[in-house]
C-alpha cells in the first residue's frame, strides 16, 4: 500500500470524477454487450493492446508494429462482421437502459408452454424450428428474422407454424417469455455425417448449435418427430416429459434462483475490473514519471480597444516549460496550449503585460513550470495617416569637378500609415541609398522608399518607388568652396 | 422725416454690403508686409555675402557647409531660425537677426565623419512658422 500513496497524493476531485465516469461508461458498455460475440472480440482486442504495450516497453519494434496493425484490423473486422449484433443491441434498448438498469436474463422461460406447443405441433405434423438462445448472442449468425416481441403462448406458436402462414418457414426465436423473432434464417451445417432423414430444418438446427450455445427444437413435418439439438448432441425426444426435462436443464443454468446471485457476482466483478482498469489507465497517463518539455507558443492578444492597433510587441511567442507524465507530455499538441494576453487595461503607448498562469491554457494533467519571458512589452497605438516629404539618401562620392546642384522627387510626398506616437516624431521618408559613383550628367533614377521603423506602411495603392530627377553641373574654375570669407 | 430715416438706413446697408470686408483688407495688408524668402540654398561657402557652389550633395571632405538665406519685405527688425537636422534628429538651432527692408544671413556647421547621411535645414520665423526647408546629403 505504501508505494501506492505517492500515486494518489494530490488527487483532485476532477481526477476522481474522471475515473468514476469512465469506469461507469466502460461498465455500461459491458452490460449492454455482455453475452454477445462483440464483447468477446473487444476483450480479445484489449488483450492484444496489453501485449502491444508490453512489446513497446520491451523494445520489440516489429512485434509492436504488427500488434498495432492487428488491433486496427480487428477493430474494423468487429464493426463489419458484428454490425448486425451491434445494431440489434443498440436498437432493442431504450435510452434509459444505456445509462441504468441491467437486462435480466433470468426471466422464467415458460417451459410448459413450449412443451405443450411442441407436442401440439408434433401431433398435427406441423413442421417447426424453435430456437432458445442461452448466453452467447445469435444476432450475428441469424439473418432476416421478422421482429415480433410477442408474448409466448401455445396458440401463438401454433399460428406461426400453421401451414401456409407467411412466417411458418424459418425459425422462431424464444427469449424468456417472449417470441422475439419469426421466420429467421439459420446457417446450414456442412456436416456430411447427418442421418439421411434429416431435412433442411435439422441441418439448420445443427448449423446454429455449431456456432452458438442455443438449444434448437425441430418438429419433423413428415414424421412428427421432435428432435432437440444442443452443442454436439442430437436428442430424439420420445415424450413430453423428456422434452420438459431437457428444456429445464438448458434453462436451469440461468433460471434457477442461484442465477440471479451469480449474475450479481458477475456484474460486481465486471464493475471492479472496469474501475481497476480505468484507474490503471488513469495512473499510467497522469502519474507516470515526470517529464519536462519546452514549448514555444505564439501569444494571442485579446480585448484591446477596437480603435487601437498593436504596433509592436517585445516577443510574438513565449517559451513554456511544461511537466507531466511522459504519456501526457508526448500527446500535447501545440494547438492545445494557448497564451492569451488580456489588453483590456492597455493604453496607447508602451504597456508591460505580465504573463500569468490565468493567461495560459493547458491540456488536463499538464503543469506549468516556467514562462520565459514573464512579461511582454506591447505597444498600442492609434493608426493615423501622415503625408511626409521624400528625401533622397545619396551615398558614395561624386566625381571631382562636379556639383549635384538640384534634385527633384516625383512624387515629392508619400502618404504613410502608422501609429500616432511613432509618426509624431517622423518628419521625412528617406529613399534607399542612391550611389553617386557613375553620375556625370543629370538624369533620372528610380528608387524605393525605406519605411523605418518597419511598423510604418504606405497607404494602400501607393507606389513604393519614387523617381529622383537630378541636375549636375561642372564646378566653376577657380572657385573653391573652401575659400570662405565672411 | 420717416422717408429720410429710411433712405439713410438703406444707404448704410448698401455701403456695408458693397464695401470690401475688413478682414480681407487686413489679410492683403499683412501679405504685403509678410517676410519673404527670396533665396535659400545650401552651399560650400560664402564669399562676398554670396553663396558659393550651391548644391544638394556635399562631400565630407569639405569639412564645412553653409545655409544661405536672403529675405525681402522685412517689416521690422526680427529673428529667424536655422534648424539643422540630421535625419530627423535636431543637431543645432541658430537664431539670426534680420533687418528691414532686405537682408541676407547664413549659418554654417563643421562636418565630422559621423555626419554622413541625409540632412535638412528648416528655416522658421520668430514664431516658429516654417518658411522653407532645404534638403541635402553629406557623403564620402
Amino acid at each position: 500500500m505504501g508505494p501506492l500513496i505517492p500515486f494518489f497524493s494530490g488527487l483532485r476531485w476532477q481526477d476522481i470524477v474522471d475515473i468514476l465516469l469512465n469506469s461507469f461508461i466502460l461498465f455500461r458498455l459491458y452490460v449492454l454487450f455482455r453475452g454477445t460475440n462483440v464483447i468477446r472480440m473487444i476483450m480479445a482486442i484489449a488483450m492484444l493492446w496489453i501485449l502491444e504495450r508490453m512489446a513497446v516497453n520491451m523494445g520489440l519494434i516489429v512485434t509492436s508494429w504488427a500488434m498495432q496493425g492487428i488491433i486496427a484490423a480487428a477493430a474494423l473486422i468487429v464493426i463489419i462482421v458484428f454490425r448486425n449484433e451491434i445494431a440489434s443491441v443498440l436498437q432493442t434498448r431504450n435510452v434509459k437502459s444505456f445509462f441504468w438498469g441491467f437486462p435480466r436474463r433470468q426471466i422464467q422461460t415458460p417451459v410448459e408452454i413450449i412443451v405443450e406447443s411442441v407436442y401440439e405441433l408434433a401431433s398435427r405434423k406441423l413442421g417447426a424450428l424453435i430456437v432458445l438462445p442461452l448466453k452467447k448472442g445469435i444476432e450475428s449468425v441469424v439473418q432476416s428474422g421478422i421482429p415480433l416481441q410477442g408474448k409466448l403462448s401455445r396458440e401463438m406458436v401454433l399460428s406461426i407454424f400453421w401451414h401456409g402462414t407467411p412466417a411458418h418457414d424459418g425459425a422462431t426465436i424464444i427469449q424468456g417469455d417472449k417470441i422475439s423473432e419469426v421466420a429467421a434464417i439459420l446457417p446450414l451445417s456442412k456436416r456430411g455425417d447427418l442421418p439421411s432423414y434429416f431435412g433442411t430444418r435439422h441441418r439448420a438446427a445443427v448449423g446454429l448449435v455449431e456456432k452458438t450455445d442455443a438449444l434448437v427444437i425441430v418438429v419433423s413435418e413428415e414424421r412428427g418427430q421432435v428432435t432437440v439439438f444442443k452443442d454436439e448432441s442430437i436428442i430424439n425426444i420420445n415424450d413430453n416429459i423428456e422434452l420438459d426435462q431437457v428444456l429445464r436443464e438448458h434453462a436451469g443454468a440461468l433460471s434457477a434462483s442461484g442465477g440471479l446471485k451469480r449474475q450479481t457476482v458477475e456484474l460486481s466483478i465486471a464493475a471492479m475490473i472496469c474501475l481497476a482498469g480505468i484507474t490503471g489507465i488513469w495512473l499510467s497517463f497522469a502519474r507516470g514519471l515526470e517529464t519536462l518539455m519546452t514549448l514555444e507558443v505564439p501569444v494571442e492578444f485579446m480585448n484591446r480597444e477596437p480603435k487601437m492597433e498593436i504596433f509592436a510587441a517585445s516577443a510574438s511567442s513565449v517559451k513554456l516549460q511544461l511537466s507531466g507524465s511522459g504519456t501526457l507530455i508526448k500527446s500535447v499538441r501545440p494547438d492545445q496550449v494557448k497564451v492569451k494576453l488580456n489588453l483590456a487595461n492597455a493604453v496607447a503607448g508602451s504597456n508591460q503585460v505580465a504573463i500569468t498562469r490565468d493567461s495560459i491554457a493547458l491540456p488536463p494533467g499538464i503543469q506549468l513550470k516556467r514562462v520565459d519571458p514573464q512579461a511582454l512589452e506591447v505597444t498600442l497605438d492609434l493608426p493615423v495617416e501622415k503625408t511626409l516629404p521624400v528625401q533622397p539618401d545619396w551615398t558614395g562620392k561624386l566625381a571631382d569637378g562636379l556639383i549635384l546642384e538640384d534634385v527633384r522627387m516625383v512624387p515629392d510626398k508619400v502618404k504613410v500609415v502608422g501609429g500616432s506616437l511613432v509618426l509624431k516624431d517622423i518628419q521625412t521618408i528617406y529613399t534607399g541609398k542612391i550611389p553617386l559613383e557613375g553620375i556625370t550628367i543629370g538624369g533620372t533614377t528610380t528608387v524605393g522608399v525605406i519605411l523605418q521603423p518597419s511598423l510604418l506602411k504606405l497607404e494602400d495603392g501607393t507606389r513604393n518607388r519614387v523617381d529622383v530627377v537630378y541636375k549636375v553641373s561642372r564646378r566653376p574654375a577657380g572657385v573653391s568652396g573652401n575659400d570662405m570669407t565672411y | 422725416m420717416r422717408n429720410i430715416t429710411r433712405n439713410v438706413c438703406w444707404l448704410f446697408i448698401v455701403a456695408v454690403v458693397s464695401a470690401p470686408p475688413w478682414t480681407e483688407f487686413r489679410q492683403e495688408a499683412a501679405a504685403a508686409d509678410q517676410l519673404k524668402v527670396v533665396r535659400a540654398v545650401m552651399c560650400e561657402s560664402i564669399q562676398q555675402y554670396e553663396p558659393v557652389n550651391p548644391a544638394v550633395v556635399f562631400s565630407i571632405a569639405r569639412s564645412r557647409i553653409s545655409c544661405f538665406t536672403e529675405f525681402d519685405r522685412i517689416p521690422e527688425k526680427t529673428y529667424i531660425h536655422h534648424k539643422w537636422y540630421r535625419r530627423d534628429s535636431l543637431i543645432t538651432v541658430k537664431r539670426l537677426t534680420i533687418n528691414p527692408p532686405r537682408w541676407s544671413s547664413f549659418t554654417s556647421v563643421q562636418l565630422r565623419d559621423a555626419d554622413k547621411g541625409p540632412w535638412r535645414v528648416e528655416i522658421t520665423d520668430d514664431n516658429d512658422n516654417p518658411l522653407r526647408t532645404l534638403r541635402f546629403s553629406i557623403t564620402e
